[in-house]
């Protein structure tokens, strides 16, 4: 195959202010893999598994980069026409929806990505973008896959025809990648297309133009065969579960030795810090707020990551459309497609991915729904709750906790799919739609883009870390702490009665500093800022078994639930009399409540607790989300009500019958 | 003079077995299907038959691409065999 590329004579553009460049192409067409390419690790926008569903921007030079999510067509009904269609005509991709802002950057050039193995469907969706009569670059990608089939593309016919420069690029091996950028700034507008043709014959007729090497469509064996195994009612359901299970397995049981060694060095960090500082209120706030807060939920960055890396290497590798067809059968009764599985797979590491994705369920109402029940899946940020509540319930038993853990997982699922049940019954009445999927040719997967992706996961979520979350366990920890209290009567008696024995019997008066000091602690903590706090909202949740602080941990949950495991080693951080270096859990297990001897969490209490955090609505931005998504806040009100009222039923369940059975 | 072999199902065909689409129009699905190149006149072969049902469309320049579809839009769609 030739790689010299047709070069028309450049139109000398000003380069002098930004240029904007439109990346469109059909899904599948290895578009995000070269924009990744093309923008490196500077990826402004989450780049979310499950194909590229809103528009993602990055500046390179002196260029913005804009990947628009992949359509067939610019003229239909799906929201991602929609979007295309809006940024081409000058408006701001992150505001596609604002009607009346006058069109402020019609972009500068369109890229618009190819698939060799399929140009003639791919040349459609660029005659719709040459009749906008922008500058244009065609690049030719995944020439391997039309190889493969004994097809040529000759990109300087196609550049002839269409009037503009193409190139062949490979987003994999970065083959042709570097020439892109410098064949940006000579983008010019293509030939107008003809008008005696319909776009479908002028498609065909370019491609058959262009291509060499079209003999008769062979059955290709090997993906017929996997496709066979892989789309098997029984074979490739047996399949289905193994990947999920495997998949499951690595984020839970190979993350965990990344996040032992975080815990330990979080645990080092604040020795040090208590240890070197003077005693006192700074030490305590770094050792005790900021570090343990921090670390309590930095801890769970492993397992964020590797979830984020294996979905990318499954997306890449073809097998998600399959298993999405796979899927379809058994979310039909539920009133699902199988576009649903991907954002709800996705929505197991996070809620807002996954509602974001769910732009690729074509049928409104289905689409809606899929929202509606995605915060159901757990996501990694109730992880740390999870580890918490079950290793206190199974603390010598592993097998059972990862059970426990295990079935948190079935019962987000399956209320997620009873609530879809009934929503598609009741508001979302209506027809399900049939699935029509483009099914990718399989390819090995690129290591170096999903470690890409999962980069820019990781850094969203160490930002989160290191300003929301640190922001509020200062918070938390300021309103713990203040206002100081005089120490109760009950303290100040043990205290006298020791400095009577303290000569004779030494022990005995040590016990009763001890014991003074926790009640103090408890006295100072029940009337701080947070225990007034938490005392006033706790009969809400006394039927459910929680106590104040427990009330403090789940109340401020609601802003975003991995903030309980850190509020707790906060709260609870105040029964102890002096900066110790237990690890989290330890501290937490062994808290009492206000009577000195029943521990914080009861076996009905944890049972409760896990159910509540299993189902109920606390994230703020996927509120957000779920409202720009399903266009309203009505929806975003209805998933936080349905949820949390199902949170708050299913604890009273979970305590009671704990409590029969204990 | 030959005949023009009956429009019949796609569900129908046998695995291996090409035709062209002859209509969509009782799929509530066609334009998804439009979209994937599934319209009157594409050559399509049968990859899998049941449920999934999956096709391939084949460009007479060369390029193909394979589509699943459920196994009532297979019956849903009226194809004319090419014989061969």
């Amino acid at each position: 195959m030739t790689t010299t590329n047709h070069t028309p004579p450049p139109v000398t553009t000003p380069d002098t202010a930004t240029r904007r460049v439109a990346m469109l192409g059909n899904p599948n067409v290895g578009k995000s893999t070269l924009f990744g390419r093309l923008a490196g690790a500077r990826v402004r926008t989450a780049n979310f598994p499950g194909t590229t569903q809103s528009a993602e921007i990055t500046r390179v030079g002196s260029r913005e980069l804009i990947d628009l999510p992949g359509t067939y067509a610019l003229e239909d009904d799906s929201p991602e026409a929609a979007l295309c269609r809006a940024v081409l005509a000058g408006h701001d991709p992150d505001r596609p929806a604002a009607d009346d802002d006058t069109p402020a950057h019609v972009p500068d050039a369109v890229c618009i990505v190819l698939d060799a193995a399929n140009l003639a469907r791919n040349l459609r969706l660029a005659g719709e973008a040459i009749r906008l009569g922008l500058p244009t670059l065609i690049l030719i990608n995944r020439t391997d896959q039309a190889e493969r089939r004994g097809l040529t593309i000759n990109p300087d016919s196609l550049a002839n025809l269409l009037g503009c420069e193409a190139l062949l690029t490979n987003g994999l091996t970065g083959r042709g990648v570097e020439a892109v950028l410098p064949a940006l700034g000579r983008a010019r507008i293509p030939n107008p297309l003809p008008n005696d043709q319909s776009l479908r014959d002028w498609a065909e007729q370019t491609a058959a133009a262009v291509t060499t090497g079209a003999a008769a469509h062979n059955a290709d064996t090997t993906t017929d065969r996997l496709d066979d195994l892989l789309t098997h009612p029984a074979l490739g359901t047996a399949f289905f579960a193994v990947v999920m299970t495997a998949l499951f397995y690595a984020v839970f049981k190979v993350a965990a030795y990344p996040m032992d060694w975080i815990d330990a060095a979080f645990a080092a960090l604040a020795e040090v810090t208590a240890s070197s500082l003077p005693p006192g209120p700074i030490a305590d706030l770094l050792a005790n707020g900021v570090i343990a807060g921090v670390g309590a939920t930095v801890i769970f960055l492993p397992q964020i990551c590797l979830m984020f890396f294996l979905i990318t290497l499954l997306e890449h590798s073809g097998y998600l459309p399959r298993a999405a067809l796979l899927v379809d059968r058994l979310f039909r009764p539920f009133g699902l497609p199988g576009h649903a599985f991907v954002p709800l797979l996705s929505s197991h590491a996070c809620a807002i991915p996954g509602i974001i994705a769910c732009r690729g369920i074509p049928d409104r109402r289905e689409r809606l729904a899929a929202i509606c029940i995605a915060p159901f899946m757990s996501c990694t940020a109730r992880i740390p709750v999870y580890v918490l509540l079950t290793s206190l319930l199974f603390a010598d038993r592993p097998a059972l906790a990862a059970l426990a853990f295990t079935g948190c997982y079935v019962l987000g699922a399956a209320a997620g799919l009873i609530v879809a049940v009934v929503l598609r019954r009741t508001l979302l009445k209506g027809p399900s739609s049939t699935m029509a999927i483009e099914l990718p040719a399989y390819r090995r997967p690129s290591v170096r883009l999903a470690i890409l992706t999962t980069w820019d996961r990781a850094r969203i979520f160490l930002v989160k870390a290191g300003t929301v979350i640190l922001g509020m366990v200062i918070a938390l920890w300021w309103l713990g702490e203040y206002p100081h209290t005089d120490p109760p009567q009950q303290s100040i008696e043990l205290r006298e009665q020791a400095a009577l024995l303290e000569s004779n019997m030494p022990t005995a008066a040590d016990q009763l500093l001890d014991q003074a000091d926790a009640i103090e602690a408890r006295h100072a903590s029940a009337n701080s800022f947070m225990g007034i706090a938490g005392r006033t909202a706790a009969p809400v949740f006394a039927p459910i078994g929680y106590d104040w602080q427990l009330t403090i941990g789940v109340v401020s949950s609601f802003a975003a639930r991995e903030v309980f495991v850190s509020t707790m080693a906060v709260v609870l951080q105040q029964d102890e009399d002096e900066l110790t270096t237990d690890t989290g859990l330890e501290r937490i297990a062994s808290a009492k409540r206000d009577d000195g001897t029943t521990p914080v969490f009861t076996t009905p209490t944890a049972w409760s607790l896990l159910v509540f955090y299993v189902l109920a609505m606390q994230c703020l931005p996927t509120l957000a989300v779920t409202a720009r998504e399903a266009g309203g806040w009505r929806w975003a009100a209805l998933q936080f009500a349905v949820m949390t009222t199902l949170a708050y039923a299913g604890a009273l369940i979970a305590y009671h019958a704990a409590g029969v059975l204990a | 003079m030959t005949t023009m072999p009956q429009a019949i199902p796609l569900a129908m065909l046998a695995k291996g077995e090409t035709a062209s689409v002859e209509s969509c129009q009782s799929c509530e699905c066609r334009e998804q299907l439009r979209a994937l190149g599934i319209e009157p006149e594409a050559r399509i072969a049968v990859c899998r038959k049941g449920d999934p049902f999956i096709v391939r469309v084949d460009h007479p320049s060369g390029g193909s691409c394979r589509i699943g579809i459920r196994r009532n839009v297979s019956s849903q769609v009226l194809v004319r065999p090419i014989p061969g």
